[in-house]
């Protein structure tokens, strides 16, 4: 027989098999997230398909009435495909006389002349599972042999014939071929099968010392070690494993992998979980798509995760906004007006809490995903974190700045850029220079980066609605806008005066250029707005609190505020320098004017305030507007 | 905001923006879409995955996704010229021999697991690159290998592991542009803690 075996492998085709009828007969979802079984049946005749249909209902059924996969029964698919044998039964060539039938994949009994041992074509069986179900639908096969005579095998496929075992031969089969679990017995003597070295096996070991044993979690601190007790269930050391009749332990008495009938019991339950967790994510899908999501001022999105669900029990859920748990449930929602400035982490987390695993160091009973959100913007020049611009000043002559009501700091140089923004998402301006010379961007508290070049205006805003200014620089030269971590965009003529803002509400800025020549207002994505002569000043901000910038120009020759679809408002003189920003934290930007000459700044219905000398740079104007009007 | 005195740092180097070339305004685009909460996972995934692969010996590059495509390849695992009776005793791996029978393009994203454990009976896939470092990893039973177990009559298992002369098995890797071989190792006889031994390579791509 073993050369019949022999032959029959080197004659195998590596061609493709015929389409078959397949059923997915237990459908739990998708199967690129569940462990999916294929049944194939070998001595089944046209006539037999009925008996096959319910030989392999009886067989999964069987296996998910046992532990642990009673538990998990949801999360596995099970397919069958049916494929005709043109005789019944199996090759039984130890018989008197010899039986052979044609069947579809040639099983046989007395394998390798071992009488109980069925060896099938598996190359054939492997073509026919090609054909017919992805590689995702096919993790484990079983072939199920028509011949109620004892009999199977391991290995690639499962083989079990119908005879009364075969639930429990197929179980013992899938905690090799699935768990990858030794049998807990000894084979004899001197048995080649008995390894030298420590089993990777999760159910064997040699070890004897309680710390090095692999399954001592399991074991109770009275339970003597090794452990000479018969009774079932309990984990202990015993003697005889792995097909060593000594020297290797098994973690219980007994158990599905030394004899047929008992559970598999905690240490193989355990691995069972962790190798169904080892292709299912306890996560299905998680929505929104994408991690980082914009909000539109004062609205709320809902966030949502979809996850298996355990026959016997629950996952825990746990969604976490910026490391405080706020929810249990399936779903979040998140609102706008909740958030404070900056930038949030949102998180759901799910945890199988299965008593079934106590030991799990790689994680994969849980599994998480983040989102980032944005919260409402930062005001310009807002050092303090309250929500309201800040009367502030660069001073170039020291590299000071400084803010009204704290301390001076120091970073820069003369010829240094000031571009105040949220670089680091925690809802307050952080002081920073972009230095022209070398592209250097010098954040307070961050590391240098190098980004831009000699020429380039920086343009620091959120560009991808993560609450976190981002670097980028507007090179007007070729008009291109180079975001870091972003590709190139091209927006704008030399000439123009980069103006980025939320000009759309969805918490994302947007490309835009202020044309001086014609008063036009460029904003990607939206249509040409002229509003404006040459010689005003954009100054684009959310004057009304609706959550988008306004198209605005400061008209320094008539100190004249136009908004488009507004009155216009007075306030400064020529030379003043506009400095737009949310002077009392309501939501809208307030029209304020810094005259140099004076350090005085203005704003509407309030008195002017002196702070700042002639020659600093007031900070609430972006400075790529600032440079061109007020170099 | 904390605030506190800071050095300027000495500029030392910059970084070029890229090429550029003007366009009119309305003609731009951008993609500002994020990473897919997929992604992550994939991340996460990784790492098991590393951790695995160094538990074996076995470097690891950055690895690659699940891709659209895949190479199916169908490799025969030989003892000697791959005939003769079954034996108890695994073959070493200079006995052992490692061919390539059959390579077919599967048209679909290769689903990984979330992580991979060696066993006795199960063979060690890994794809690499040209620098030989690990690009995926998947494991596969041992084609060669057979279990033949028996119950007694009171359900008591007994039996042996059989290994054949021959056997053929699928592989499956992704048809990556950084995956230009796939090597096969059997876990080493000496059990866990010990290098897996390779028993052969097979270029692809």
């Amino acid at each position: 027989m073993v050369a019949a075996l022999v032959a029959a492998t080197l004659s195998a085709t590596t061609g493709a098999a015929d389409a078959e009828p397949t059923t997915t007969i237990v459908d739990n979802g998708p199967p690129t997230n569940r462990v999916d079984i294929a049944f194939v049946g070998d001595g089944y005749t046209a006539a037999q398909m009925s008996t096959y249909h319910a030989d392999v209902d009886d067989a999964f059924a069987g296996m998910f009435a046992q532990a642990p996969f009673d538990s998990y029964s949801t999360y596995y698919n099970v397919h069958r495909i049916d494929v005709v044998s043109n005789q019944s039964g199996a090759d039984h060539p130890e018989r008197s006389p010899a039986v052979f039938v044609d069947t579809a994949f040639d099983a046989a009994y007395n394998c390798s002349g071992i009488q109980r041992l069925i060896c099938v074509d598996t190359v054939s069986v492997l073509n026919v599972i090609d054909a017919n179900l992805t590689p995702a639908q096919s993790e484990l096969v079983v072939v199920v042999v028509n011949d109620p005579e004892y009999g199977g095998s391991g290995g690639q496929v499962a083989v079990g014939s119908t005879n009364s075992s075969v639930i429990e031969l197929v179980l013992h089969e899938l905690g090799h071929s699935f768990g990858l679990l030794t049998d807990e017995y000894g084979a004899g003597p001197d048995n080649p099968n008995c390894l030298p070295g420590e089993p990777s096996a999760v159910n064997a070991t040699r070890a004897t010392t309680r710390p090095t044993i692999k399954w001592n979690h399991w074991i109770d601190p009275a339970t003597p070690i090794p452990t000479t007790s018969t009774a079932a269930g309990v984990p202990g050391l015993y003697g005889g494993s792995a097909y060593c009749d000594a020297g290797v332990y098994r973690p219980t008495f007994n158990s599905k992998m030394r004899a047929l009938g008992p559970p598999f019991e905690q240490v193989n339950n355990e691995q069972l979980v962790k190798r169904t967790y080892s292709f299912v994510s306890p996560i299905d899908s998680t929505a929104p798509a994408n991690t980082i999501v914009a909000f539109v001022a004062g609205g709320s999105q809902l966030f949502s995760v979809s996850h298996l669900t355990p026959a016997s029990h629950s996952l825990s859920v746990e969604w976490f906004l910026d490391g405080v748990e706020v929810s249990s449930a399936d779903s979040y929602t998140v609102s706008f007006d909740a958030l404070g400035q900056g930038s949030h982490t949102l998180r759901v987390a799910v945890q199988d809490p299965t008593t079934l695993v106590r030991s799990d160091p790689t994680g994969l009973l849980s599994e998480s995903r983040d989102w980032t959100v944005a919260g409402p913007p930062v005001p310009p020049a807002d050092f303090a974190g309250n929500a309201s611009t800040d009367l502030s000043v660069f001073r170039p002559s020291s590299g000071q700045w400084l803010v009204q009501g704290q301390a001076a700091v120091y970073l820069g140089l003369g010829a240094d850029l000031p571009v105040p923004c949220d670089y680091d998402g925690d809802g307050d301006t952080d002081v920073a220079v972009f230095r022209p010379s070398g592209g250097g961007w010098y954040v307070q508290g961050q590391p240098t980066v190098f980004f831009g070049l000699s020429g380039d205006a920086p343009v620091p805003a959120d560009y991808n609605g993560d609450g976190r200014c981002d670097l980028a620089v507007f090179r007007p030269s070729v008009g291109g806008w180079y975001v870091q971590g972003q590709a190139p965009v091209f927006f704008g003529l030399s000439g123009d005066i980069p103006v980025p803002g939320d000009y759309d509400g969805n918490g994302i800025a947007n490309v835009g250029v202020f044309r001086p020549s014609v008063g036009g207002w460029y904003v990607q994505g939206q249509s040409t707005v002229f509003f404006g002569l040459s010689g005003d000043i954009p100054v684009p901000g959310d004057y009304d609190g609706s959550g988008t910038t306004d198209v605005s120009v400061f008209r320094p020759s008539v100190g004249g505020w136009y908004r488009s679809g507004a009155s216009a408002v007075f306030l400064g003189q020529s030379g003043d320098i506009p400095v737009p920003g949310d002077y009392d934290g309501n939501g809208s930007t307030d029209v304020a004017t810094f005259r140099p000459s004076t350090g005085a700044w203005f704003r509407i219905a309030q008195s002017p305030v002196s702070f700042g000398l002639n020659g600093d740079r007031p900070l609430p104007l972006p400075t790529a507007i600032r440079r061109v009007f007020f170099p | 905001m904390v605030l506190g005195v800071l050095a300027v740092a000495v500029v030392a180097g910059q970084s070029v923006a890229g090429p550029s070339s003007p366009r009119h305004p309305e003609a731009a685009t951008r993609d500002l879409v994020g990473l897919s909460p997929s992604s992550a996972q994939q991340a996460g995934n990784q790492a098991r995955f590393k951790e695995s692969l160094a538990s074996q010996g076995i470097p690891a590059g950055e690895l690659v996704g699940p891709g659209d495509s895949f190479h199916e390849l169908l490799v025969a695992i030989t003892r000697g010229d791959g005939t003769g009776p079954p034996t108890l005793a695994a073959p070493s791996p200079s006995e052992t021999g490692v061919a390539l029978k059959d390579r077919q393009v599967g048209r679909s994203a290769l689903q990984r697991e979330r992580s991979f454990e060696v066993a006795p009976d199960r063979l060690l896939v890994v794809a690499v690159s040209t620098d030989g470092r690990a690009r995926w990893a998947t494991t596969v039973p041992d084609p060669t290998l057979v279990r033949a177990e028996f119950p007694d009559e009171t359900g008591a298992l007994s039996g042996q592991v059989l290994h054949l002369a021959r056997g053929e098995v699928r592989v499956r890797v992704p048809a990556d542009p950084e995956v230009t071989g796939v090597d096969i190792y059997r876990p080493s006889a000496a059990g866990s803690g010990s290098a897996p031994q390779l028993l052969g390579s097979i270029p692809v791509g």
